[in-house]
């Protein structure tokens, strides 16, 4: 299976460099880390693998990339049959690497080289032969009828950016935009869906993982967490664009959705069946995962949750038990996961 | 894929793993349960759905029943729940009793990891710090008992004498069943937390979660004097 595996990547990618990552030529950035981070981060990382340069250099980083709770949604696809994954935008390669102790081939792209070397070295450390590295924009990927699972992970509200992305800048006041792509973030993004629904077999099954626009939180007094604008998540999209280039001068584009919305927008692109869940307190690091139902919200439990740590966020999780548990508002809960069937 | 007994695939949770110490969890729960099972009527029911080199995940067949709940009196709130455990826990390590160590569940605790069927039979469920043969018999039981005296001391702050009286009883049932060792006769409570500071990689990272080892001093000397039998 490997062989033939690397024989069709190979056809789409026939340059691979001296770490073995597939090249398409095309690069860019987004990461939680400054190009001069990653520059430091990368020698420690040389000289001391992977494990002991995050818990050195970016220790911050370290449950983010290591924690097993972060894969958590990967249990809602069925690992019974082994097959091949593609992860849509890996950044570090944590779902990768779940998807490949899992025992499946793993197909792993981001445009961020950076990120794509520390997968490699990762890969290394844990013996993972299966995950197979390719650096592309996912948007522009050509993978048709290869995969058996599709993990779309927190990527779909940044297809529209079109810039490098250092996360901690980004949220920053900027002067001058470069997010001139004509096209609606909306359209972008069903493209990309699209994308990733041609790269699947039939009854390929698709993990997307997203913030819900009417997150609870957001009402609280969240910030939006891509936008870092009060408000924006919500409101309708014209105004959010205002505010955002007022105070921020640039267009607002990482749009996120409702549950509904969600669900319409991937079954747009041609998917057959969807399950839709909500997750708490959010997707990156799930303490419970339920149906998006009537019987689902039923389920909602006090859950422990080590990062409620202010006052404002203990009044925000009182809040959420209040309406999830007793008004049964899950239109409000905090993140969408969809498993999508081809 | 193993089966065990009929598993009821209608309704069940799933335990899984991708890490080092969390599949080697999931199989001391496997090893527990099989342990368990070879002594009881009403088996608990699974079936491992994958099992690879990096991963596992067992489907546990659901068990309908009353899990207790934590109250301020949580000891004499649930008399009736402690003792049937007592009686459960004598009929399941009683065979052991001759044994110098008999098997560890080590997480014994009215509060979420017994399930009784019919608000009657106990099941002892979450079987992850299994080990066979390491404790001294009545262990388990002790730590059943004692937990639920720190959650209510905890809870009202003061020491319940009544349920001292009724803890007292119990060591006596254990100690007629031959399922209490001698090493907890004289002073129970500091003979129980003594084997789980001797043994606390038997826990790991969940040993500082473990109630009864913060017991003060003072109440463990005033719970030990109260015992007699």
């Amino acid at each position: 299976m490997q062989s033939n595996l690397i024989e069709k990547i190979l056809n789409l990618y026939p340059q691979q460099d001296e770490n073995m990552i597939f090249k398409s030529g095309r690069e860019g950035y987004w990461s939680n880390l400054s190009k001069k981070e990653n520059d430091s981060f990368k020698n420690v990382l040389d000289n001391d693998g992977p494990k002991k340069a995050v818990q050195s250099v970016i220790p911050q980083f370290e449950d983010m990339i290591y924690s097993e709770k972060r894969e958590a949604a990967l249990e809602l696809l069925n690992h019974e049959e082994l097959g091949v994954c593609i992860d849509f935008g890996c950044m570090w390669g944590v779902l990768s690497a779940g998807m490949a102790r899992r025992g499946h081939h793993v197909i792993s792209i981001d445009q961020t080289y950076q990120s794509l070397l520390f997968l490699k070295k990762r890969a290394e450390e844990d013996n993972l032969n299966n995950i197979h590295i390719v650096q592309d924009d996912i948007k522009k990927t050509k993978f048709t009828d290869i995969a058996d699972y599709a993990i779309v992970n927190g990527v779909l509200e940044w297809i529209p950016i079109l810039e490098d992305v250092e996360v901690k800048k980004f949220y920053g006041k900027r002067l001058h935009s470069s997010s001139s792509d004509s096209k609606t973030p909306n359209n972008m993004q069903e493209k990309f869906l699209e994308t990733v629904f041609a790269s699947l077999k039939d009854d390929g099954e698709m993990m997307l993982a997203i913030e819900n626009r009417h997150s609870h939180q957001y009402y609280m007094g969240r910030k939006d967490p891509h936008a870092n604008l009060l408000f924006t998540t919500f409101l309708p999209r014209r105004l959010s664009n205002l505010i955002s280039k007022i105070f921020h001068n640039k267009p607002y584009r990482n749009y996120i959705y409702s549950f509904k919305k969600m669900e319409s927008l991937v079954m747009s692109v041609g998917f057959k069946e969807c399950e839709t869940y909500m997750c708490f307190p959010d997707y990156h690091f799930p303490e419970m995962i339920l149906k998006y139902s009537k019987q689902g919200i039923l389920e909602y439990k006090k859950y422990p949750n080590e990062n409620r740590i202010t006052n404002k966020q203990k009044i925000s999780y009182y809040f959420e038990y209040f309406i999830m548990k007793y008004l049964k508002l899950k239109f409000f809960s905090p993140a969408i996961v969809i498993v999508a069937k081809k | 894929m193993e089966e065990v007994d009929s598993f009821d695939n209608k309704k069940y949770f799933i335990k899984s793993s991708s890490s080092l110490n969390g599949i080697n969890d999931i199989a001391t729960e496997l090893i527990g349960v099989a342990w368990y099972n070879s002594k009881v009527h009403h088996k608990i029911k699974y079936e491992i759905s994958v099992q690879r080199e990096n991963y596992i995940k067992v489907k546990y067949s659901e068990i309908k029943g009353i899990v207790p709940k934590l109250s301020k009196k949580s000891y004499l709130s649930n008399i009736k729940y402690i003792e049937k455990v007592i009686d459960h826990y004598c009929s399941v390590w009683g065979g052991d009793s001759v044994k110098p160590s008999v098997p560890l569940h080590g997480d014994f605790s009215l509060l979420g990891n017994i399930v009784f069927i019919n608000d009657d039979i106990p099941v002892i469920i979450d079987w992850e710090h299994f080990r066979l043969d390491v404790a001294p018999i009545g262990f388990d039981a002790m730590y059943f008992l004692f937990e639920l005296i720190w959650f209510q001391t905890s809870q009202s702050n003061t020491i319940c004498k009544h349920s001292l009286i009724h803890l007292n009883k119990m060591l006596i049932k254990l100690k007629s069943a031959n399922c209490l060792n001698e090493v907890f006769i004289n002073k129970p409570l500091e003979a129980t937390i003594k084997f789980m500071l001797n043994n606390d990689n038997y826990w790991g990272s969940q040993f500082n979660k473990m109630p009864i080892i913060f017991f003060s001093k003072n109440d463990i000397d005033f719970i030990d004097n109260q015992m007699s039998f």
